[in-house]
């Protein structure tokens, strides 16, 4: 092998491992764009399910008594639960 | 570096272990809150000759007993309006909304109130100090009872098939089969909504 294809080798390698480099990045990016999207979309169904619940059922009644509805606590709480930790993945380690 | 990451992994998978665990405790609770009945009420087999919820001479009565503030008996009188639908002029209906003692005018004026004086044949009525409720022995929101045109009770029961959910359930189609062909796999079902009367421990009736 001459040095004139040595070179050219070389330099083809390098734009391949660039190209590589380029591509990751730009695929990283996506995933992280679409990972925050999610994440967003996320809060606004665990407020949505807080505010239907309040509107819906806020309170469970027994005659004149009244305490605030299963619903809600399971809207704020479980609703929390079930964001808070694909949030959490989607902001901290995204992608 | 490495290490560093790997420790992340795992502290990740740690806490996803944990969160798969609270959510899915928190599904079991909700679904033992869904599907838990309240108190089965024991109506007169016989219409109470005292009552003065209207009957339409020769027809069938459903009665369902509501509390005006329940949000889970909207799903009953949805069903109620595809039961009366299916039912058409073949039975009459009244929904006795529970009034407390000591409740101002008004009370039970609500949007449910409302949503079932909508539906055809059904007749809505106030049960002031729960005179009805007592007379036919009822205690949760959604308790719905069909007595024959001689007054003979043919069922009692829920028409949902857990609380606060719509959809096809043994109680409803029980109330047309009994109607329409005048037989019915069953007679009773469990009855899902808010209690009708307010605890003794909160009125300071002894026990």
């Amino acid at each position: 092998m001459n040095q004139g294809t040595e070179k050219t080798l070389a330099v083809s390698q390098t734009i391949e491992q660039r190209s590589d480099f380029l591509l990751h990045e730009s695929q990283q990016a996506i995933y992280r764009r679409t990972d925050r999207m999610f994440a967003g979309l996320m809060l606004f169904q665990w407020v949505a399910a807080v505010v239907a619940a309040v509107v819906i059922s806020p309170r469970a009644w027994a005659g004149t008594s009244s305490h605030i509805h299963l619903h809600v606590w399971a809207a704020l709480l479980m609703g929390g639960a079930l964001t808070l930790f694909p949030v959490s993945l989607a902001y901290f380690p995204p992608g | 570096m490495k290490i560093r990451k790997e420790s992340g992994k795992r502290l990740w998978l740690v806490i996803g272990v944990f969160w798969l665990v609270a959510v899915g405790g928190g599904m079991v609770v909700l679904r033992n809150y869904e599907n838990t009945s309240g108190a089965e009420g024991d109506p007169p087999t016989k219409w109470p000759v005292q009552s003065r919820i209207p009957r339409t001479t020769g027809l069938p009565t459903i009665v369902v007993m509501g509390h005006p503030k329940c949000p889970c008996t909207r799903a009953t009188i949805g069903e109620l309006a595809v039961m009366m639908a299916r039912l058409h002029n073949r039975a009459t209906a009244v929904v006795v909304f529970v009034r407390p003692h000591g409740t101002p005018d008004g009370w039970d004026d609500t949007d449910l109130r409302r949503s079932a004086a909508e539906i055809p044949g059904v007749t809505v009525m106030s049960d002031l100090d729960e005179v009805e409720v007592d007379r036919f022995n009822a205690d949760v929101s959604g308790q719905t009872m069909l007595y024959n045109a001689n007054g003979k009770l043919l069922y009692s029961g829920g028409i949902t098939a857990s609380r606060g959910h719509s959809g096809d359930n043994d109680g409803r189609s029980s109330i047309v089969s009994l109607v329409t062909d005048g037989t019915a796999k069953l007679t009773r079902t469990p009855v899902f909504g808010c209690a009708l009367r307010t605890p003794k421990s909160l009125t300071g009736e002894k026990l």
